[in-house]
């Protein structure tokens, strides 16, 4: 891969990880609940051990 | 979480905790990138005297009193599983003092300082521990002496250089 392409990604890397790391705390929670689920089903698809605390949490 | 927060709060008020703070992945969740938790670990520093046997006595105590469900080691208050964890070694103790207190969802709460929960972590040890702990260093404003001064009082300072290195 070129230079240019390689500082490209990086970039949008960068970008990325400012815009994650700075969004609110309530924005982060409702990502956590959207990962919670993923977290599940793909416990679930694969047959793994699912905690019995882990519930999705019901945040208002 | 506001309601859990605003229960947590109340053991302050009921003699229960002298102080608290917000601890593990909700923490990190505080100052990096999500990343998947299903529990809220709340480090505690005990108002009544620690019975070292039963250490969480007050807390069971207290949530059957309000007819809280508990799940394994966890208290779900308001549909969340927290996990209290009375302070078990001097380095949390001294994050617990030191906790910054921040607003969430408009209630006043304790959560760990950053330096202090990558020291934390980094004594933990374990796999998720290493890779928060780089996520923290990396991504978040330190003071970078303070984390200096910590590591080194806990011997932790080889352990971050070394997360370092490998990611080199």
């Amino acid at each position: 891969m070129e230079n240019k392409a390689i500082n490209k990604l990086f970039e949008q890397k960068i970008i990325y990880h400012k815009n994650i790391v700075n969004i609110s705390f309530d924005e982060k929670l409702k990502c956590l609940i959207e990962l919670q689920k993923l977290d599940l089903e793909m416990k679930k698809s694969t047959n793994r051990e699912i905690k019995s605390f882990e519930v999705v949490w019901n945040l208002k | 979480m506001k309601e859990t927060l605003e229960l947590i709060n109340s053991l302050i008020d009921e003699g229960i905790i002298l102080k608290y703070a917000i601890g593990g992945g909700i923490a990190c969740l505080y100052y990096i990138e999500p990343t998947s938790t299903f529990d809220l670990d709340i480090f505690v520093i005990l108002a009544v005297e620690e019975n070292i046997l039963n250490p969480l006595k007050p807390f069971y105590e207290w949530a059957e009193k309000k007819r809280f469900k508990f799940k394994d080691e966890h208290i779900i208050l308001n549909t969340i599983p927290v996990q209290f964890l009375p302070v078990y070694n001097d380095l949390v103790k001294e994050g617990v003092e030191n906790s910054r207190k921040v607003k969430i969802q408009d209630t006043d709460t304790f959560i760990l300082s950053p330096e202090y929960l990558i020291a934390i972590m980094l004594q933990t040890n374990r796999a998720k521990d290493k890779i928060r702990s780089l996520q923290l260093y990396e991504e978040t404003p330190l003071d970078k002496i303070l984390l200096d001064n910590i590591l080194k009082k806990y011997n932790l300072t080889d352990r971050l250089n070394n997360i370092i290195n490998l990611n080199k």
